[in-house]
């Protein structure tokens, strides 16, 4: 670096390190620039203040022990960096190892599983011409219009992996996936029994439940999952795969892995909102006129709003040592005699309580739509 | 003598330590503030010096290259340092030296206060002016020289220096206020200060 800076110039002015083209126009720059001329105030007094003398260097020669070796200083610098480089090592060992195993598939990620609901009627409301298929892709399939995991006859199982995952996705609920063969022994088995009994309708009725065949859409699935068939492959409502078990369960082991996988605090969106919503985008995407359209859309938004608040109040109101169910009661009750005031009142306390805890916001959101429509939200309406 | 420039024997390494071994105990020392560190700090650099001995291109002076190597050395063991100066509860300032006869800034003047006003001046500066000032000041390096060794750019190091120059030259002037009067004298005519700014 050969550049020079002012204060460089100044160092040379006082060493008398210039030549006299460069002094003069040092010097009428000083004359010219205050604040120049106060550096080389500066520069001038502490070299005028003259250098502090420095005792004499005693280290002799034979001190030194001269060897082409680093220091143990430097040894010691250099083994973080050994313990680095052996960490990356292993770490990239294990990502290619990782790499070459088999990936298993994602499931559905559904983070806020009940509102997607809510985005997908929003989505199809934005959507501008209705036609037949309008609403295909934006999140709710054509099997959602009459599907329920549970009839008369046993279990019922929705033909295909990606539907099941959009449906799970959309209604907030966990995801059962029946790999099978139509020529497996034990799966016909399973149809034929353990699928027919009554006793699982319960437990199967928060899920939604897909068969899926081992040698087509679900091949992938099943090379990651086992070497036979059957299997079952169950996901949480945030999409995350939580259990996998093979071979034909019967019926109490099966229902014992629905519920534990289900879990006590689960609030899905009801069925019967979730087919009432699926019927309003149908009858949107067949509408004759925009007027049918546009009603069969706000029934479908309105549908799909609330159908989240309501799954999560039902929640918090089984929950019954919850003050925030208390509470919730307790402002309904209060919102029925018409002390809004006192309603509102009763839930600002309880969300004092609820600070952080599991209904906080279903609490919060309550209380508002208990400001804006001056009402209890009609929950029962769309449970 | 190797072809870099740097002695491959050790008699003729010797001969290079005596030759520099003082300038570059100075450069350590007003570095580390203490004696001892820069003791060990110069054995540090000249075992460096040796090792990288075959990569002394010729480009500058063999000078300059071991000043180089020891500042880093330093910049390196500063931390070092730093802790054990707080571990052992002791400063890093070497104990006050004998004057020499006054010459300059006033003849009157106690020459041994006006150092000692300077050392405690510099070495009250913050590190990130200090070394810049040392390297400056005593060194005689040039801001960009300074900023290439210590990781800044030019215009940060005369920013820094400016700070430094101001802080230390304060406290001299609080000596010494004739030294204010006697620097401005060189350009006062020229300089039109007010009367206030140059008194």
């Amino acid at each position: 670096m050969s550049e020079r800076t002012d204060l460089d110039r100044l160092y040379d002015l006082a060493a008398g390190r210039l030549d006299d083209a460069e002094r003069a126009a040092l010097e009428e720059r000083l004359a010219a620039e205050p604040e120049l001329a106060a550096v080389w105030s500066d520069l001038d007094a502490v070299l005028r203040a003259g250098e502090e003398p420095v005792p004499p260097c005693d280290v002799p020669f034979e001190r030194l022990t001269l060897t082409d070796a680093p220091t143990p200083a430097s040894w010691r610098r250099g083994i973080p960096l050994a313990a680095a480089a052996a960490v990356l090592l292993v770490a990239g060992v294990w990502s290619f190892s990782r790499a070459a195993r088999p990936v298993r598939p994602e499931g559905p990620v559904c983070p806020e599983a009940p509102v997607r609901l809510e985005a997908i009627a929003m989505a199809a409301g934005d959507l501008p011409a209705a036609a037949d298929g309008a609403f295909a892709g934006v999140g709710l399939p054509a099997a959602a219009l009459g599907y329920a995991p549970a009839g008369p006859r046993g279990l019922r199982f929705l033909d295909g992996l990606a539907e099941g995952r959009q449906l799970a996705a959309a209604s907030g609920r966990p995801l059962v996936v029946f790999l099978f063969e139509p020529s497996c022994p034990l799966c016909q088995q399973l149809a034929a029994t353990t699928f027919r009994d009554p006793g699982l309708a319960a437990a199967a009725d928060p899920f939604v439940l897909a068969r899926v065949r081992a040698s087509g859409e679900g091949a992938e699935l099943f090379k990651t999952h086992a070497v036979g068939w059957p299997v079952f492959v169950l996901y949480g409502v945030d999409g995350q795969e939580v259990a996998t078990f093979g071979g034909a369960p019967d019926v109490a082991k099966l229902r014992d892995a629905l519920v534990k996988v289900a879990g006590p605090d689960l609030a899905p969106v009801p069925w019967p909102t979730v087919r009432a919503t699926a019927r309003a985008l149908r009858v949107a995407e067949i509408a004759r006129d925009a007027h049918e359209r546009d009603d069969a859309l706000e029934r479908a938004r309105t549908l799909a709003v609330d159908a989240p608040l309501a799954a999560a109040v039902a929640a918090a109101t089984r929950a019954a040592s919850a003050p925030a169910a208390r509470a919730l009661r307790e402002a309904r009750d209060l919102a029925a005699s018409g002390a809004l005031d006192a309603a509102r009142a009763r839930l600002d306390a309880a969300l004092v309580v609820e600070r952080g805890g599991r209904f906080e916001r279903e609490l919060a959101a309550v209380r508002a739509r208990l400001v804006a429509d001056g009402a209890f939200p009609a929950l029962e309406e769309v449970r | 003598m190797s072809t870099s420039g740097i002695p491959d024997d050790t008699e003729g390494f010797r001969r290079l330590y005596e030759a520099n071994r003082a300038s570059i105990h100075r450069l350590l020392a007003r570095l580390a503030r203490d004696g001892h560190a820069a003791d060990d700090l110069l054995q540090e650099t000249f075992l460096t010096v040796w090792r990288k001995r075959a990569q002394y291109r010729g480009e500058g002076s063999v000078e300059g290259w071991m000043k180089t190597i020891a500042v880093r050395t330093y910049l390196n063991a500063r931390p070092r340092l730093v802790r054990a100066s707080a571990e052992t509860g002791l400063p890093m300032d070497p104990p006050a030296r004998p004057g020499v006869a006054s010459d300059d800034v006033g003849g009157r003047l106690d020459r041994n206060a006006l150092l000692a006003q300077v050392r405690a001046a510099v070495d009250g500066l913050p590190a990130g002016w200090r070394e810049p000032f040392v390297l400056f000041r005593y060194e005689g390096l040039t801001c960009a020289q300074v900023a290439e060794l210590m990781g800044l750019s030019p215009k940060a190091v005369e920013l820094r220096l400016a700070r430094a120059l101001r802080a230390v030259a304060e406290r001299v002037r609080a000596v010494v206020p004739q030294a204010r009067a006697a620097a401005l004298d060189a350009f006062g005519p020229r300089l039109n200060l007010a009367e206030g700014e140059a008194s």
